[in-house]
Formats: structure tokens, C-alpha cells, sequence
């Protein structure tokens, strides 16, 4: 995916560029992408079911992410998590970042964005997995009302809601939109772990192609107008510090900003 | 004044001499599917071919490119997936993938050298690529069902033109593509 920035929208720019990903979560806040307004489910988006599921009329499924992935397979683990407990079909689930800007605006909404010390999975796969049950119940809420009948009567399996009694079915693409507007409810019942039938499994990196293809997906790749590169030019010396930049470096002879930080180094910045 | 091929479009390149392709290929261009991992050619991140052979991008200035064909990992995949990418995605071979690219350059080199190799053969042509997930095990098991599967295809498209008398047949070399 090869995205220009300058000409994406900030909701294009926030979730739709998974590849951006460590970048992202690294630099985070762009300056010029102020956003107009903190509220996020609007037209140009897919329903939000909840801040981390949307799902369109045909039945796409994306999973935010709010932890980075780093080889240890977050990317596809924790949307796993989620699907569990949502019920949707895996095969059209795709995975984007959530920016830490828009995490701030919404006052934190998807909790804790540190990914460190082996606790992607631990620290956040119980409101992981309850924010894909609350999706859940919301879409059987819809169909249930639809049908007019008891949600209890209703199930979900592969992003279809199922009424036993009557036969009728609904895909989860037709009650997306309408899910949306319902209140998300408090408390939700979670499986149990012996009926898990996708954590656990072992299932394919959602991220490989990107990696077999060499799509930009670390934060040097990123590419921003007028975007600033940094370079840091320590002592060669153990505990000295950097006094001059040799006027033959390149750096120097592009006529680069020269700033010095306060570790007794220099940071040297250029526009291109 | 440098005229070079990448990914078999033509460039021109006039600025300073001194410049590693890999700068070019990244910071001029846009194609940053090669990445830079140390630059002084001691992990093989940034490999490219340069006229089919493996080389390291980082290390290798503008100016002694001329009349070279360059191709990146961008262009190993153009039209459709190379067998090397399909059993990787197939293997499930990248962690962090940060040094794929360069895996994947490399390993597209050694099959084309040699389309049967041992493990003591993908060994010494991959040792310079170092992965510090250490998806070793996974690239030696990927590169040997490539391997296989365009040995099956060529041995395929061989037969088929020995029986259609067809001169040039589109099918079976779509992995081949260089």
C-alpha cells in the first residue's frame, strides 16, 4: 500500500494506513492533522460498532489494534481476541493500527497503548475479548428486534445471525449500520475457554504480505511533506561530548540545522 | 551522468556519484521495500540484484551503476507473487520482517544460480543475511519448496512445448520473471 498523506483524509490517515504502523506509534501527532472534530463514526467511515470493530455492508470485519507489532505476531493475535468473542467469519478480518493521537481525543478509549515486556496478550485480552462480545450482543440486539424476538433466542457464527426457531438468517453487514446507534452494553457474558475455536489455533500472520512485498510499514518508510530528518552525532569518545560537526561532513555542506540538545550532543536536522 | 534500470524502467541519475543505491532507491525514488539495516554490508537488509546478483544497496554508489539493471523487492513481485514470496507467505516465514526483503533478494539470486540447492548450499548463500527473530529454520524450508515448485513448473512448461510446438508459452514462467 502506498499511500500519499498529504492528499488522505485525517480518518484515512488515523486507521486506514495499518502499514504505517510502528511509525505511527512512534511519532504519533502530525502537526497540520488537527482534527475538526473529536467524534469519529461519521459517514466517511464503515459503522462503528464498537471503537474497536466496524464492519460494512459486506461483511469486512477491521479489528483495531492499539499495540504495535513487533515479530511476535500482535497484529494477528490480538484481533483474534476479539473475533472470538464477535463471531465473525476470520477470513475477512483485516487489522489497522489505532493512532495514539485519536486514542488522546477519545479520551483514551482503547486503554493502554505500551507494547513492552510480553504483556500485549495478558494485559489487554480481557477487554479485548469483552469488547468483541459487546459487538456481538449489539448485532443480535438489531436482528432480534428486527425479528421481533427474544435476543436469547438468537446466535452468532462466521458474521452470521442465526433465529433457531424460525430458520431466518441475517448477515452481520445488513445490521452493522443500525448496530452502530445502540447503546454498548455494560456487562456481557464471555465463552468459556474449552469453546474457543480460534484462540489457540494457530492461524496465518496477517502482516506476511506486507513483509513478502516490501510495503512501507516501519517508521522510516514514512514520508511526510516537509518532514524533518534527524541525525545523532554522538562523541566517538566514551563520556566526551561533541563539540563541532566537521565542515566536510555531509551534513554540514548541505547547510543542515544544527541544534544542540541538552545530553551534549547535537541533533542535526534538515528539510530535504 | 548514470543511466541505470530498475525494476525495468529507465533512470537518470546526475547527482553526486558518491551516493549508495540504497539512498537512491529510498530517499529518491520511494521505493523503501529495501531497507536499511547497517549500512556498511555486514547483515544483508538492503539487498538488491544488480544484472541478476545479490548486492548490497548500502554499499554500492551511484556512480559505478552505469548500464547496471538494478531490481528490488518491489520488482520481484511485480505481476503477480515470485514462488519465493508464495511459499513464505505459505511457511508463514517473517516475524518482525524487517530484514525480508533482503531475505527474499537473496534468496531469488540463489535459485537462480542454482535451482536444486542443498542445505549446505542455502546456508552459505543466506549467511549473510542475518534475522534477528532467527526465522533461519523457516527461510531454508521456504527456499527449498520455491525450489521445488519451479523445478515442477519448468519441468511442466518444458513438456508442454514439447507438446503443443508452441515457440513461446506464457504459461509456467510467470515465476521466472527477470
Amino acid at each position: 500500500m502506498n499511500v500519499q498523506l498529504s492528499s488522505v483524509t485525517r480518518r484515512q490517515f488515523t486507521f486506514g494506513i495499518s502499514a504505517l504502523a510502528g511509525g505511527l506509534v512512534a511519532g504519533g501527532y502530525v502537526r497540520g492533522q488537527t482534527p475538526a472534530s473529536p467524534a469519529i463514526a461519521s459517514a466517511e467511515h464503515d459503522p462503528e460498532i464498537t471503537v474497536w470493530v466496524t464492519i460494512d455492508p459486506s461483511d469486512s470485519v477491521v479489528i483495531r489494534v492499539a499495540r504495535s507489532e513487533m515479530g511476535q505476531g500482535g497484529f494477528t493475535s490480538l484481533p483474534m481476541l476479539v473475533a472470538e468473542e464477535l463471531e465473525c467469519d476470520w477470513s475477512r478480518v483485516r487489522p489497522e493500527y489505532v493512532a495514539p493521537t485519536e486514542n488522546f481525543i477519545r479520551g483514551r478509549a482503547w486503554g493502554a497503548m505500551l507494547t513492552a515486556g510480553s504483556r500485549g496478550i495478558r494485559d489487554s485480552q480481557a477487554y479485548l475479548r469483552k469488547a468483541g462480545a459487546q459487538a456481538r450482543q449489539m448485532l443480535l440486539a438489531e436482528a432480534a428486534e428486527r425479528w421481533n424476538v427474544p435476543i436469547e433466542q438468537c446466535s452468532a457464527r462466521d458474521s452470521v445471525i442465526a433465529h433457531q426457531q424460525s430458520g431466518r438468517t441475517l448477515r452481520f453487514g445488513e445490521v452493522a449500520a443500525a448496530a452502530a446507534k445502540r447503546p454498548v452494553p455494560k456487562d456481557v457474558v464471555l465463552k468459556r475457554p474449552e469453546d474457543w475455536r480460534l484462540i489457540g489455533q494457530p492461524v496465518k500472520r496477517l502482516d506476511a504480505l506486507d513483509k513478502v512485498t516490501g510495503q512501507p510499514i516501519y517508521a522510516s518508510d514514512v514520508r511526510l511533506p516537509g518532514m524533518l530528518y534527524a541525525a545523532v552525532a554522538a562523541c566517538p569518545a566514551h563520556g566526551g561530548k561533541a563539540e563541532e560537526l566537521s565542515s566536510r561532513s555531509n551534513l554540514a555542506a548541505a547547510g543542515r540545522q544544527i541544534r544542540r540538545s541538552g545530553w551534549g550532543q547535537r541533533r542535526i536536522g534538515g528539510r530535504r | 551522468m548514470t543511466d541505470l534500470t530498475i525494476n525495468n524502467e529507465k533512470h537518470v541519475f546526475d547527482g553526486d556519484p558518491d551516493m549508495p543505491l540504497l539512498w537512491y532507491l529510498r530517499d529518491e525514488i520511494g521505493l523503501t521495500g529495501t531497507r536499511f539495516g547497517c549500512g556498511a554490508a555486514l547483515c544483508g537488509c538492503c539487498t538488491v540484484h544488480v544484472d541478476g546478483e545479490a548486492a548490497r544497496s548500502c554499499s554500492i554508489t551511484m556512480g559505478d551503476l552505469g548500464g547496471k539493471s538494478i531490481m528490488t523487492i518491489e520488482g520481484l513481485g511485480r505481476g503477480g507473487l515470485h514462488a519465493l514470496q508464495r511459499a513464505w507467505l505459505d511457511i508463514d516465514v517473517p516475524q518482525c520482517g524487517y530484514c525480508q526483503s533482503g531475505q527474499l533478494m537473496q534468496a531469488a539470486a540463489l535459485l537462480t544460480a542454482n535451482a536444486d540447492p542443498s542445505d549446505q548450499d542455502i546456508d552459505e548463500a543466506m549467511s549473510g543475511n542475518i534475522c534477528r527473530c532467527g526465522t533461519y529454520p523457516r527461510i531454508r524450508q521456504a527456499i527449498k519448496q520455491a525450489a521445488r515448485e519451479l523445478r515442477a513448473s519448468g519441468q511442466e512448461h518444458r513438456e508442454e512445448r514439447r507438446a503443443s510446438a508452441a515457440p513461446e508459452s506464457e504459461h509456467g514462467t510467470a515465476e521466472v520473471r527477470r
